[in-house]
């Protein structure tokens, strides 16, 4: 345990982004991503009512525990739909799962947010438009392919073609990275 | 497969993450072509992730609740944070260096101008931490405030009882100053609001009670008997 206890408040303020990132990447694909605010929320709640004790790693403490409640959430909402008791996560229990030793994975994928966002530089404006507004801002294909005058078909050409692109870019700068 | 049908497919795929599964259930794809759709919707993936985060700090209903938004009404008073400090015996110095070790990113230069000059934007959680560095209650170091309140929408939930009630319970729970507590629950009201949702008075106080009850909970729970 340290000498000075933190303050939770600090910790947040420093680890906040890799929070709500972890557990909207964990809901994505539950349709859930709407609720991250909530998750991070349950997960301070739930840390200020029992502070942990001997934290080595705070960023992979506090990621570890968004991401906990966010697969709780997606737990709950698979047993309400089934009718059955949901029985919530601690975030200081004992985890025999591979939660915890997927922090490091979600904390590489979370700076690999920023080499694909870095990568958009290689696309010419309307790829980079078809890609962005659609992946990233979730956009309706109709309404991007309205804009550009072009077929929804012809949209999603371009979506291929610029994820290509921008997927053999990320090869090559974490090619050289890793050299 | 032949390009027009990887299209579609891809954009069905990124269109409904929820549905990931059963769509590639029923596509017909050889390994190569799975392997290739699976590095394409995981760059989407990472360029939709790049587009989420946290909320601006004055948005964002757990920063309030942290104590982490500036408010006019916990603003550190310049001169009572320097008296304070001497009377601790503390240098700027000493006074950094703890903010430090309790998880602050602050330097000497900045309490230095937190003395010399202004400080509005210090946020009541870091005034709470200076108050327990220097020995002495929060309210202590808030200057008193002139100015209109930029919450008056929250007059009426400010002057009900059990908003004072909540008040309380909170500065037991979380072991601060009242002028604190007051701050943070006040500030997450106002980042509740923020997120557009217009609750009224008993919605937003049925809101902070559920609140502090869950820390109070697990706080019992935390003392009770092994």
């Amino acid at each position: 345990m340290t000498a000075v206890p933190h303050d939770l408040g600090a910790l947040y303020l420093r680890h906040r982004e890799a929070m709500h990132k972890v557990a909207a990447s964990v809901l994505h694909e539950a349709g859930l991503a709407s609720e991250a605010g909530d998750v991070v929320n349950d997960a301070i709640v739930s840390i200020m009512a029992s502070p942990p004790r001997d934290v080595r790693n705070w960023e992979a403490f506090l990621v570890t525990a968004a991401k906990r409640k966010a697969l709780d959430r997606i737990r709950s909402a698979g047993v309400r739909h089934s009718g059955q008791r949901f029985v919530e996560s601690r975030h200081d229990q004992v985890d025999e799962s591979d939660v915890a030793e997927d922090v490091a994975a979600d904390l590489d994928r979370k700076q690999r947010t920023a080499v694909a966002w870095d990568c958009l530089s290689v696309l010419d404006a309307r790829h980079r438009k078809v890609v962005w507004d659609i992946a990233a801002l979730e956009r309706p294909r109709g309404e991007v392919a309205a804009e550009l005058g072009v077929s929804p078909a012809r949209v999603s050409q371009m979506m291929t073609r610029a994820l290509t692109l921008l997927r053999n870019e990320m090869n090559r700068r974490e090619g050289e990275k890793d050299e | 497969m032949n390009e027009d049908d990887r299209d579609r497919l891809l954009a069905e795929l990124i269109e409904k993450p929820e549905e990931r599964k059963s769509i590639l259930q029923g596509a017909e794809l050889d390994e190569r072509d799975r392997d290739d759709i699976a590095a394409l919707v995981d760059t989407a993936d990472l360029l939709w992730l790049s587009a989420r985060g946290a909320p601006p700090l004055e948005d964002d209903p757990v920063a309030a609740m942290l104590g982490l938004v500036p408010d006019r009404e916990c603003r550190l008073d310049s001169k009572a944070l320097a008296r304070a400090r001497r009377r601790a015996g503390l240098t700027v110095s000493d006074v950094a260096e703890r903010l430090r070790a309790r998880g602050w990113e602050f330097q000497q230069g900045d309490v230095f101008r937190w003395e010399t000059r202004s400080a509005p934007d210090v946020p009541p959680a870091v005034v709470q931490a200076i108050a327990d560095i220097v020995g002495t209650p929060a309210e202590n170091l808030i200057a008193a405030s002139h100015s209109v309140s930029s919450r008056d929408h929250l007059a009426e939930v400010r002057r009900h009882p059990l908003f004072e009630q909540l008040v309380d319970r909170w500065v037991r729970v979380q072991r601060i100053s009242r002028a604190v507590a007051i701050a943070e629950l006040e500030g997450r009201m106002v980042a509740t609001v923020h997120r557009g949702e217009r609750p009224d008075t008993e919605q937003l106080l049925r809101s902070l009670d559920a609140l502090v009850t869950s820390v109070e909970q697990a706080d019992e729970e935390s003392e009770g008997p092994a």
